[in-house]
């Protein structure tokens, strides 16, 4: 089985009506989160940095859990050590 | 910036690209980032997995595939893709991949220089065929081969050896959407495209969870009901699952009964008027066949259907037992629900697409079911107009492109059908063999190739890029059935497997990207990709396996293709078989250059709407549809009843058993349980049940539960309620995993008419283990 550094992955967060800038204030709290919020809809670009594993996991789950997301489409992945 | 920074802005700017292509007109502040990092070259190839088609970017550093990005240019995801596609490229680097070919001695599988490998099973091939004649052999694939090696198992095959003992896991795939559209159309594959979502204002979906199986359509749908408020999606369904939670409206029905729902809609739209009547006058003719058609479950079974054509009142009549309150009492669906569902069908400002995969496909009825799904969209003339789509998905990456394309099952041929002899001569022409080699009747199917290897009739089978021993139904006697002294098997796999583990030669697979290719999506869509890294140790293309073995066995000559050239030689020598307006396909130049091109493409140009004549030049101007397929010209409304399927729970068992995919696994998940992020978000398969269910058994989450049916049991975890809820008296069991294989439950009925097995309903009994 692989192992190796957690990739980064950036995804387009769709959020349910109304609700991009709690979405985004929420994910801002999640360690590891970066948001780029569109400046003319409502729409979300997030950007996950997680160190381990666990870190992903965790992620992972905070985001599952978030209530005002409509859905989350997965973009790139990217693992440092690869790429070097 | 450091190193992370950069890799951050990487994959910050590849969102940024893939919404402003999914989104039209979208803005955001920061500035978008190079692509190119310390020699990182991207190069473009569709998805590995699902038959979506998904256009990815591939990261090149080194000889090592190290990053993924959805492809803006791709027509088909606009740079989006799912969990699967952007880890897919992990899948190559599982730490034990298959590098060198395996041979059995003394009863173990052995190491061995590949070329002692190919020279056994040629000469394993020559023998079988000597002592038992050329029906002895088979071949058995899948939609997941490239279009080159489907193209070189059926020329192999059918063309040099003459026998059509040809199939794929496709069969157990798709084969019910292929023989609905053709006793509908005449002619394979959908009218419209990814495209037409952009264009709809209702989406029902029938048995077809998206939101896992098909992620990047479920988000380009999620987001036209975004973009266009009033949108809607209905999912009609046997379980609520993720799909169900983000559509507007869920429905669910008891297994089967699909079949009455959609003839009572049919009655409704025909109640009502919401007919369009011009359309149906010069369109449609209507149709009746054979019932009470059985169910395949003994060996050698036969069917064949008996057409008759009928006129618009007998079909009228004939949908007079399918009132929606009688139907109501059969499907658990209120009559008012089917009285929505025709109201959306029939309202002439709506656009609707239906969109279905294997809980159509999978289903004793596969054929009728879509056939009665036509019929709504023909009643109303809702069909290939943009927005107006009766669209069957496909599960593997080339179902569309290698299986039916290409015409990899016994009865077709790359055109045509075996039976057909302009199709035969054709192929003969260029394939350059004698007529006479090529055999004038389909052989085994499927689960038949798999009895007759039980049985013994058949000796040697050569199983490339799929795993029967996970996927068969009813598993355990087709794998003793393997086992039996006198059965040669030859496994080309990338990994070893359930299958691989009773092969007698195991050839090593080069896969995906570490060779050249092409797969055919669920839209018409042809995609091509460059071989982009080696592969490991001694694997080899399928393609190349194949012409190996064919120039043993002494048919060098219709193999001579050079090593540097050989996907191109055999793209164009394949493409002239679908010469003509109607499947016109793209020269491989073309497709090298273009993220991916849609047939027929003539003159240079893709065709979106197939019978259109505004987009489909094979179709004749002067109306609004030609449907050139059958040979009165006109799509065909069939007659098709309501019949239960063989086996219904009972009193010894009480439950239906539904089985299926989740979104983390690539069908067995052979390729995505080494990928370790997919591995640990789902690690192993479990049995959902109804928490009123397991309340009664006193299950809770991760008690261990026995399942039983007349063919076998196993033991499985419990998930109640994080994923997707049964309702009470059914359970799913996804089947990814080789550890616990449901198949040893399921059934081996099949459409009588597609020969696809239903993996979608059996009886089982349910227990806790203690
Ligand atoms: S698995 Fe399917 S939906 Fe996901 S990226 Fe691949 S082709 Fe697209």
């Amino acid at each position: 089985m692989q192992t190796g550094p957690v990739p980064i992955k950036s995804y387009i967060a769709w959020p349910l009506p109304g609700k991009a800038a709690e979405l985004q204030s929420q994910l801002l709290q999640i360690p590891g989160c970066q948001v780029l919020p569109a400046e003319n809809r409502e729409l979300l670009l997030l950007i996950t940095d997680t160190p381990t594993e666990p870190a992903e996991k965790l992620l992972a789950a905070q985001l599952e859990a978030l209530p005002h997301i409509q859905c989350l489409s997965l973009v790139a992945g990217i693992t440092e050590e690869e790429a070097a | 910036m450091n190193r992370r920074e950069m890799l951050i802005r990487m994959a910050g700017a590849a969102a940024i690209t893939a919404a402003t292509e999914l989104v039209p007109g979208v803005s955001f502040a920061a500035p978008a980032t190079t692509d190119s990092i310390n020699g990182l070259t991207w190069k473009k190839a569709p998805c590995r997995f699902c038959g979506t088609g998904c256009g990815l970017l591939i990261g090149i550093s080194n000889n090592r595939a190290v990053a993924v990005k959805g492809d803006p240019a791709s027509a088909v995801n606009k740079g989006l893709c799912c969990v699967k596609g952007y880890h897919s490229v992990l899948a190559l680097y599982g730490a034990d991949r298959l590098k060198t070919a395996l041979i059995r001695k003394n009863g173990k599988l052995v190491p061995a220089p590949i070329n002692e490998a190919l020279d056994l099973v040629a000469s394993k091939l020559k023998e079988n065929i000597a002592q038992h004649g050329k029906d002895s052999v088979a071949i058995y694939g899948s939609g997941q081969w490239t279009i080159p090696d489907g193209y070189c198992a059926s020329k192999l095959f059918k063309g040099a050896i003459g026998t059509n003992n040809v199939e794929g896991n496709a069969r157990l795939c798709m084969a019910s959407a292929v023989t609905g559209f053709m006793t509908t159309f005449g002619l394979d594959e959908p009218m419209g495209c990814y495209e037409d979502i952009e264009n709809a204002d209702v989406f029902i979906l029938w048995g077809n969870n998206m939101a896992e199986m098909h992620p990047v359509l479920f988000s380009r749908m999620l987001e036209r009901r975004q973009q266009s408020p009033g949108t809607l999606v209905v999912d009609l369904a046997t379980r609520t699952t993720r799909t169900s939670m983000a559509a507007d409206r869920s429905i669910l029905f008891l297994p089967q009964t699909d079949l009455a729902i959609a003839n009572a809609i049919a009655y409704e739209l025909i109640r009502n008027n919401w007919l369009h009547s011009t359309f149906l006058q010069r369109h449609v003719s209507f149709h009746a066949g054979k019932t009470n058609i059985g169910y395949g479950l003994e060996d050698k079974f036969a069917f064949t259907d008996e057409p008759r054509t009928i006129d618009f009142a007998a079909y009228k009549k004939a949908l007079e037992d399918y009132k929606p309150e009688k139907v109501e009492k059969l499907s658990g669906v209120p009559a008012r629900e089917i009285r929505y569902l025709a109201g959306l069908y029939g309202d002439p400002k709506k656009r609707v697409v239906s969109f279905w995969c294997m809980g159509m496909n999978q289903h004793t009825r596969g054929t009728w079911i879509q056939n009665l799904v036509y019929n709504i969209h023909l009643l109303t003339g809702k069909i290939a107009t943009p927005g107006n789509s009766p669209f069957s998905l496909t599960g593997q990456p080339s179902a569309c492109g290698t299986v039916r394309e290409v015409g990899t099952l016994t009865n077709r041929l790359p055109h045509g059908e075996v039976t057909d002899p302009h199709s035969r001569e054709m192929a003969a022409k260029i394939w350059g063999v004698p007529v006479s080699n090529i055999a004038p009747k389909p052989t085994l199917h499927t689960v038949e190739m798999f009895r007759a290897l039980d049985r013994g009739d058949l000796k040697f089978i050569w199983i490339q890029v799929t795993n029967p021993m996970v996927t068969m139904p009813k598993l355990k006697r087709y794998r003793d059935g393997l086992k039996k002294e006198n059965r040669f098997v030859v496994v080309s796999d990338v990994y070893p497997t359930p299958t691989t583990d009773i092969a007698d030669v195991v050839l090593p697979s080069a896969m995906w990207i570490e060779r050249e290719g092409m797969f055919g999506n669920s839209e018409r869509r042809t995609q091509h990709w460059e071989k982009m890294v080696d592969p490991p140790g001694e694997a080899m293309s399928d393609t190349w396996q194949l012409i190996e073995v064919a120039r043993r066995m002494g048919h060098g000559k219709l193999f001579a293709y050079k090593p540097e050239t050989h996907i191109k030689e055999i793209w164009e020598e394949y493409r002239q078989f679908h010469h003509g307006p109607a499947h016109e396909m793209a020269s491989y130049d073309e497709l090298r250059q273009r993220p991916g091109i849609m047939w027929p493409f003539v003159n240079g140009k893709e065709t979106r709407w197939r019978y259109n004549p505004k987009h489909d030049p094979a179709a004749k101007p002067g109306d609004t549809h030609h449907f050139y397929g059958k040979p009165d010209q006109k799509a065909w409304i069939w007659f098709r009843p309501y019949e239960p399927p063989p086996e219904m729970p009972d009193k010894d068992y009480p439950f239906w058993l539904n089985t299926g995919r989740v979104v983390e696994h690539w069908h067995t998940g052979s390729m995505t349980r080494r990928i370790p992020v997919l591995h640990q978000a789902m690690p192993n398969a479990y049995v959902e049940l109804h928490p009123n269910d397991a309340k009664r058994f006193n299950i809770k989450n991760g008690d261990s539960v026995r399942l039983t049916s007349r063919r076998g049991t196993i033991l499985l975890p419990a998930l109640i309620d994080r994923r997707g809820r049964p309702p009470e008296g059914q359970v799913f069991v996804p089947f990814f995993d080789e550890s616990k294989l449901i198949n040893e439950l399921t059934l081996d009925a099949f459409c009588p008419i597609s020969k696809q097995p239903d993996y979608k309903k059996c009886a089982v009994k349910v227990e806790k283990a203690l």
